[in-house]
């Protein structure tokens, strides 16, 4: 009895203190994460128009009726997917790509990882107005090198079949020096000799590549591209700099008509109910992705 | 001791969690507008027999147009021994709507100032949320009488006066004389107004001639320009964007008269005329023989292409009424419904869009006077490109719709002419766009 009570006060005391140690943290988890969720999950069930936050009604289920009558909230999914399909070998192959080079010991190893690097440091904004500049159709550096080389001009972000995938390009350079630094880090783990050995085996550099890097970076692997999907379902920034939606919605993003619909149309209700059928298929789709990863093992 | 500092932590998470369930309580069942006025903080105090006024400016206090604001205030606080205006400057950073933001969050909070700015089509829905308040009987008949029709149209809510501004913007059709002249091609003016009919002859002709399209037309810029720039010609065909109260568009917004005005802009980008991704200032360069542009292209065409020689003629009316129909809009003043003191920021909206607000904000800006009275004052406003503009504001301003939907509809115009100049069939487009605004209206109902 008297071991079990000291044993009891002694367990809460450390709890206590182990809470006293996470309260910082677990402070701001409640106000910056915990409570927006919960008050966006209840602003979904009413009609919250921004500018009159004295008549907020419960409206039941109206706001997710209205979800399955408005096209442009599954518009804005399908283009959200079209471009998560397209950025994540993009930008996972690029990624791979440029620390399999720098990984190399070659002169000015650190001028082009810096380089690389660079553009994951630069505000989005900034850089989606740089591609803009590149990319205009008349005066655009890029269409002027096509000319040069004998091609025709490109409408790129002016046109509803081009502009998705000029995002998807813009995005993956943008952010694959990031998940370069992980693949690096995946690189430099993998032991020399496993090379060494491969190679007295008579296994070519492919070879070696194929049946020893590669596996080896599983685990980073899943890891990038987990980080990218979740990355690419919250695109909003390049499309509302370099298109705003457009043209013809055929770059309107999830998380983009989200904030138009809370911002510009003041709806924060039915805002927060796009948000949390959103919230449910990110959810679907990592779940997914980790046990389609994990299978294989 | 130490044991209890855990507890102490938990004890007040838990009460800062309350607190917060509690002021959220409080917000969401409003109250009454006693209660609402107890609490206000940033409200206007009075101090010895003096009205202290907020007032919230939606640029910086380093750009033309707010130094123009900071002086006209300090000049009303010299004018007034018994009110004293402050000014906070807000610019509109984030995609513009930094400044909006601002205001969402105060409406929240109740922490609104006496006199706001807002652009021109926000006036319906700060009224239908109860933001700013009726102005009209602190205003002479006869100050009201001098502002441009389109000033008090766009100000005029249910009948009711709440806004005014200080300065209009307009659209004018742009052209190059020495192109004109080789094609022997009369421009249009006031007393002889160019028609659609008009415009897509010359321009087919040019078009041809140069290999060029000869309408230089932002197709490509969005957001509020295409609802701006071209309503119109909407307006001018005898239709309409949306009802009186704002609430219905069936019928309206898919009329036919409607249909065609959008089958103008499709005979443009078909023939050739203008695409739908221009190239930058193709008129500067001399390139394109016609632009529609507002009078902010003027000081840029004056100073840095000064080989071009250029001329205003008045936007094109439909062939079918010929009636003159001109975009319009610009920022205005308020006052909130939340001040205490509605009638002295009444006095200081009127001051900001007086006369001499007027004139000061023309010479720093350069847009169109908001007044009437303004223009003996404003030489370049006399004669020339200027005087078209202003002359197109008087006869044909129209304010662009009051409706508590506004973003909606202007958003669903702009697919539209989007669709248009993107090959789709006008009467189908407004078809399937006057769904979604009615499906949205009817929540409004």
């Amino acid at each position: 009895m008297e071991m079990k009570k000291l044993f009891g006060k002694y367990k809460l005391k450390e709890t206590l203190l182990a809470y006293a140690f996470l309260a910082p943290a677990l402070i701001f988890m409640l106000i910056f994460i915990v409570a927006p969720i919960i008050a966006s999950l209840s602003f979904s069930f009413t009609d919250y128009y921004l500018l009159k936050p004295n008549e907020i009604d419960f409206i039941g289920l109206e706001n997710f009726k209205y979800i399955l009558e408005d096209n442009l909230v599954w518009l804005s999914f399908l283009n959200t997917f079209k471009f998560i399909i397209m950025v994540i070998p993009l930008q996972v192959g690029t990624a791979l790509g440029l620390a399999l080079l720098i990984n190399k010991k070659i002169k000015f190893n650190l001028f082009f990882k810096v380089s690389f690097f660079s553009p994951v440091v630069m505000s989005l904004v900034v850089m989606s107005i740089l591609w803009m500049v590149l990319l205009n159709p008349q005066s655009g550096l890029i269409n002027a090198v096509l000319t040069s080389l004998g091609f025709e001009k490109q409408p790129f972000l002016t046109s509803t079949t081009q502009a998705l995938p000029t995002i998807v390009v813009a995005s993956a350079w943008q952010g694959a020096g990031y998940q370069m630094m992980i693949f690096l880090a995946g690189l430099k783990n993998i032991p020399e000799m496993l090379y060494e050995a491969a190679g007295i085996d008579g296994a070519n550099k492919w070879k070696q590549f194929l049946y020893i890097t590669l596996p080896s970076l599983r685990n980073v692997t899943v890891f990038v591209m987990i980080t990218t999907l979740i990355g690419a379902f919250k695109l909003i920034i390049q499309p509302m700099v370099m298109t705003s939606g457009g043209p013809k919605n055929s770059t309107l993003t999830i998380v983009y008509y989200i904030f138009q619909t809370g911002v510009r149309y003041r709806n924060v209700g039915y805002a927060s109910a796009i948000t949390l059928i959103f919230t449910l298929i990110v959810t679907v789709f990592v779940m997914m992705q980790r046990r389609f990863l994990k299978e294989e093992d | 001791m130490k044991k209890f500092l855990p507890i102490l932590l938990i004890l007040s998470l838990g009460i800062s969690m309350t607190g917060c369930g509690k002021t959220d309580n409080v917000s969401n069942q409003g109250g009454t507008p006693e209660t609402k006025k107890a609490t206000e903080a940033a409200q206007s105090t009075e101090t010895g027999g003096v009205v202290d006024l907020k007032m919230w400016v939606h640029v910086t206090d380093e750009t033309d147009e707010g130094k123009v604001y900071a002086e006209r205030v300090a000049a009303f606080n010299e004018a007034h021994d018994n009110i004293n205006v402050s000014v906070e400057f807000i610019p509109r950073a984030g995609g513009g709507s930094g400044y909006e933001d601002k205001i969402n969050t105060a409406v929240t909070t109740n922490q609104l100032p006496d006199i706001i700015t807002l652009d021109g089509p926000n006036a319906a829905a700060y009224v239908d949320s109860g933001i700013i308040a009726p102005i009209g009987d602190y205003i002479s008949k006869e100050s009201l009488d001098d502002y441009l029709p389109s000033i008090i149209e766009q100000g005029t809510v249910n009948g009711q006066l709440y806004g005014l501004g200080a300065m209009e913007s307009t659209v004018g059709l742009y052209y190059n004389e020495d192109i004109l002249n080789k094609y022997g091609i009369k421009p249009g003016s006031m007393d002889n107004i160019w028609t659609w009919d008009d415009l897509l002859a010359a321009g087919e002709k040019i078009t041809k001639g140069e290999n060029y399209p000869a309408l230089e037309v932002q197709f490509n810029w969005t957001g509020e320009w295409k609802i701006y720039a071209f309503a119109p010609f909407v307006w001018s065909n005898g239709g309409n964007v949306i009802s009186e109260d704002g609430l219905t568009a069936a019928g309206i917004f898919n009329s036919q008269e409607n249909a065609e005005a959008l089958g103008f802009i499709k005979k443009l980008v078909d023939g050739g005329i203008a695409t739908a991704t221009p190239e930058e200032n193709s008129f500067h360069l001399g390139k394109s023989a016609f632009m529609l542009n507002g009078p902010w292209a003027m000081p840029d065409l004056e100073k840095n292409y000064p080989d071009i020689k250029w001329a205003v003629m008045p936007y094109p009316v439909s062939s079918k009424t010929k009636e003159l129909h001109v975009p319009t809009g610009s920022w205005q003043f308020a006052a909130t419904s939340q001040s205490k003191h509605v009638a002295e920021a009444a006095q200081v909206v009127e001051w900001m869009t007086n006369t001499e607000s007027v004139v000061a904000m023309t010479n720093a800006i350069g847009m169109p006077p908001a007044r009437k009275s303004a223009v003996e004052f404003l030489p370049a406003y006399q004669e020339g490109a200027r005087k078209v503009m202003l002359d197109q504001l008087a006869q044909g301003g129209h304010a662009r719709p009051v409706s508590p939907i506004y973003p909606v509809v202007s958003r669903n115009f702009e697919e539209a002419i989007d669709a248009v100049i993107y090959g789709e069939d006008p009467q189908t487009v407004l078809n399937q766009k006057v769904q979604v605004i009615e499906r949205e209206a009817k929540r409004k109902k």
